[in-house]
């Protein structure tokens, strides 16, 4: 460590032991290849003690490769990275966290099977450690800081905004000087972004500077001192909020502009419903819910996070079991169904593109030719007797094709080493293979860059057009708008609202979303 | 016993047992208040219009036993005292044919003279609908189809055959020479007619929540359903000039009728100690008394007070596309004004004759889509 860029002088001191408007984080003409590609390259991007610096760009731009060189989970090549004004070079993630460097991501990395106080103090533990005073720590910690949270709960049972809280209240308690939100609000209500913010907010006032990477524009506008556009891993620019407008951020992010155009339909939709979902009831999270998908129609269903959408979703697919009693019905063309496998669903024609893409919507290890043909694979009503890579390759590389998937080596690329947007037109693909009766995408733009997410919505539609029955379940109310052709609104495990597509607006969607 | 053993089943083999459910309305039939923004025509204490029918630019209503014109003064009556209450109206070629209550089916002429067409028994009480079957004009040849909706009750009962579950409804065909013949019976309060595709007609059975095609070579038959599982007892059907129909629907079906009507001990109670108008079934209009059941009860829903279930009266109309979609409806909501809706003439200028017996008025929709 050597060569500082400016010495904290005592005057302005914080309470996270940085100094006020001096930059925490200073990186000067960093590099990164992986093989012969180029993920970042010569960039520029300072943090100040006590301010909000939003990173933008799409997927593939080089946010997450320049959060991994500052968290210590990979090195840069060249160029200097100054951390509290000294040069730096952080060996591992616990040599990063140790220094005052905290991550908060999107699917947080809390043990789930744990409590919370437990989990605030992982690594921490002393010998012969005793609960009770480690609950009252956690307990005053997360007073602290205004989050409501019984220290004694499973991580496991808890909203993903309050997992996330979790995380924060352990980066400060680890002497964060650095938080880096990785898409925190990707899949947290509109309260508990407000929540987020305000936690945020605290952590701002003292002194820790924040990296905010997201890809909801309007939320780095409305939220972030400073912004910073990446694309192809070179810095666009790096400008205050006030100074940029949504469009500027776009343009700077894919060169070109982007809007959330709206799709419309180009037939009408079928008379008889494809799948009818009856007073379908499950715990206390879907209670009475009932809708019908018509062949032909998008059917957008808004509404905030524990409506019941997924579970629903996932009980026509199989994936979960309706109450046995009185649980109601679902009807696949008219015949009542119930699938004990997805597998069976899936047969059946219902296709279900999973929110939790990471978790549940591929094998991360295997290529991507791998991945879409055990999808189709397990839409075949027999498995073949020998699966050969020639047959793989030709059904596979005719999907690829289809859902516009591109990489440079699609056969051997595998899916860890994808974007985000590629690696959700992956998992499409490998729902898609067979041409479905009913198509559920579950969140299908979450953490997809704006370019990637008008080829989905093409996608989306392109189904909806050949007289597939589609759902959108989205909490993203711009996607709601530009797709679908009728808006439902589900509120604590039933629908209580329908919109046409030409009277919704995002003002009347959340309003029967919350009241 | 039976009940336990239900629960058994359905618990070792969820799918086995299927519970009966109301679906919602939606997508076409989403509610609005298109029926309570409508333009009123003509309302009246004294009208209880039940049936409407267009003969080109002049529109008929009927009102107990007369038959009025509607025009710029309201109402003119064309021909009353005719006997009994007019149950049904249909125009048929070029002039208007009514089934009279005790009476049987009349002709009546743009001057307002009746002349019986048929008294047969078979026609003479609860008639619900006439259909004129295709190119059938009586004066000159062509029959007629008759839907009755029970052999037991009058027209005006519709909710003593709903609690007793009868099926007593027929379809009868009345020829040329006034000779009736039976050509369905055992139905579910048929209540409306139609000219379907090619030579098949649209029948609504009401207490089947259903409409379907049937042939006129084969009525008897069971039919294909074009609507099934409606979320309420469909009424009469009217052809649209530009393809389609519209379909009345005075009766929304609702939870509680339903689980009391699964409950024959409760059913019975209530036949022997609750009266008539108090009954928990719908109804076409709510008299707003304090023992009204369902009325009170009331739920916060977007910010508005609404009953915490679909009361005993709805006001819907609705457009049937040649696809057998819903492609438009107007609602009068619980908290609208506009209930029982009982006849629905569609006009060659989009507009669309309402007759709406539970507020007492006739109103005029206009057709949203071309």
């Amino acid at each position: 460590m050597s060569a500082a860029v400016s010495m904290p002088t005592g005057e302005g001191l914080s309470t996270s032991g940085n100094v006020m408007g001096q930059p925490v984080l200073a990186l000067r003409g960093v590099t990164k290849r992986y093989g012969g590609a180029v993920a970042i390259d010569a960039v520029d991007f300072e943090v100040l003690a006590g301010e909000i610096h939003a990173l933008l760009g799409e997927n593939g731009a080089g946010k997450s490769t320049l959060a991994k060189i500052v968290s210590g989970a990979t090195s840069r090549d060249t160029g200097e990275m100054f951390f509290n004004g000294i040069e730096t070079q952080f060996a591992s993630p616990a040599d990063a966290s140790a220094a005052g460097v905290a991550m908060v991501y999107q699917e947080t990395s809390l043990v789930d099977s744990m409590t919370v106080s437990q989990n605030l103090f992982l690594g921490f533990e002393k010998p012969f450690n005793r609960l009770a005073p480690l609950n009252i720590q956690a307990r005053e910690l997360l007073e602290s800081h205004n989050f409501h949270i019984d220290p004694t709960a499973s991580v496991g049972m808890l909203g993903a905004a309050q997992k996330q809280m979790v995380e924060i209240a352990r980066a400060v308690h680890r002497s964060a000087r650095l938080v880096i939100f990785d898409e925190p609000t990707a899949s947290v209500t509109p309260e508990e972004k407000q929540q987020l913010f305000l936690s945020m907010e605290q952590l701002k006032k003292r002194g820790v500077g924040i990296v905010f990477i997201t890809h909801n524009l309007e939320e780095a506008l409305q939220n972030a001192d400073r912004i910073t556009v990446m694309r192809d891993g070179v810095v666009q620019a790096t400008k205050p909020a006030t100074e940029l407008t949504r469009n500027d951020i776009v343009r700077m992010m894919v060169g070109r502009d982007v809007e959330y155009s709206r799709h419309p339909p180009s037939r009408e939709p079928d008379p008889r419903p494809a799948l009818e979902i009856d007073n379908l009831t499950l715990g206390n999270i879907v209670r009475n819910m009932s809708f019908s998908a018509f062949p032909g129609q998008i059917v957008g269903i808004a509404g905030l996070v524990g409506a019941g959408r997924t579970e629903t979703a996932m009980v026509a697919f199989g994936a979960l079991k309706r109450r046995r009693l009185r649980g109601g019905e679902i009807r696949l063309n008219g015949v009542p169904v119930r699938y004990r496998t997805p597998r069976q669903a899936i047969r059946a024609g219902i296709a279900y593109v999973t929110e939790d893409r990471k978790a549940s919507g591929f094998f991360s290890d295997l290529t991507i030719y791998d991945n879409i043909h055990l999808g189709y694979l397990a839409a075949q009503p027999k498995l073949p007797v020998l699966a050969t890579s020639s047959q793989r390759d030709a059904i596979a590389s005719k999907i690829v094709e289809r859902f516009r998937i591109r990489t440079l080596k699609p056969a051997k690329a595998k899916l860890v080493e994808l974007s985000g947007g590629n690696q959700q037109k992956v998992v499409l693909a490998k729902s898609l293979t067979r041409e479905p009766l009913v198509a559920i995408f579950d969140e299908p733009t979450r953490g997809v860059d704006v370019g990637a997410i008008e080829e989905i919505h093409s996608t989306i539609r392109e189904y909806a057009d050949a007289g597939v029955a589609v759902i959108v379940i989205s909490s993203y109310l711009p996607e709601i708008l530009a797709l679908s052709d009728r808006i439902l609104v589900a509120r604590g495990g039933r629908v209580v609202a329908e919109f046409s597509a030409d009277e919704a607006s995002e003002e009347k969607i959340m309003f029967a979303a919350v009241h | 016993m039976a009940r336990a053993s239900t629960a058994l089943l359905e618990w070792l083999r969820p799918g086995a047992v299927r519970r009966p459910s109301i679906r919602p309305l939606e997508a076409g039939l989403r509610p609005n208040s298109r029926l309570d923004e409508s333009q009123t025509i003509v309302t009246s204490p004294e009208l209880t219009p039940d049936d409407v029918a267009a003969l080109g630019a002049l529109v008929f209503v009927s009102s107990g036993d007369a038959i009025l014109r509607l025009d710029d003064a309201g109402t003119t009556p064309l021909a009353s005292n005719l006997g009994g209450r007019v149950t049904a109206m249909r125009v048929v070629g070029s002039n208007l044919v009514a089934a009279v209550e005790g009476r049987g089916l009349i002709q009546v002429r743009a001057d307002g003279t009746a002349t019986d067409l048929s008294d047969n028994a078979l026609v003479l009480r609860c008639v619900t609908d006439i259909l004129g079957l295709k190119g059938a004009e009586p004066s000159r040849s062509g029959d007629l189809l008759v839907a009755v909706g029970s052999t037991a009750v009058d027209s005006m009962s519709w909710g003593q055959e709903f609690v007793a579950k009868r099926r007593s409804g027929r379809l009868v065909r009345v020829h040329t020479d006034g000779r009736a013949e039976l050509v369905a019976d055992s139905l579910g309060w048929p209540s409306g007619l139609a000219q379907g595709t090619g030579e098949n007609i649209l029948v609504s059975l009401s207490m089947d929540h259903r409409i379907e095609e049937r042939s006129t070579t084969n009525l008897g038959v069971p039919g294909k359903a074009v609507l099934e599982n409606l979320a309420g007892y469909p009424g009469r059907l009217r052809e649209r000039p530009g393809g389609g129909w519209w379909v009345a629907m005075p009766y929304l079906r609702n939870r509680a009728t339903e689980l009391l009507m699964s409950e024959d001990e409760a059913v019975a109670d209530m036949l022997k100690n609750v009266v008539e108008t108090e009954w928990l079934i719908p109804m076409l209009r709510s008299e707003n008394v304090y023992r009204d059941p369902l009325q009170i009860g009331q739920q916060r829903v977007m910010g508005q007070l609404k009953p915490w279930a679909p009361p005993r009266t709805y006001g819907l109309v609705f457009r049937l596309g040649t696809d057998g979609r819903v492609v438009e409806s107007a609602h009068s909501t619980p908290d609208g004004h506009r209930k029982g809706v009982t006849g629905v003439a569609p006009l060659n200028d989009g507009t669309v004759v309402v007759a709406c017996q539970g507020a007492r008025a006739v109103v005029s929709v206009r057709e949203m889509q071309p």
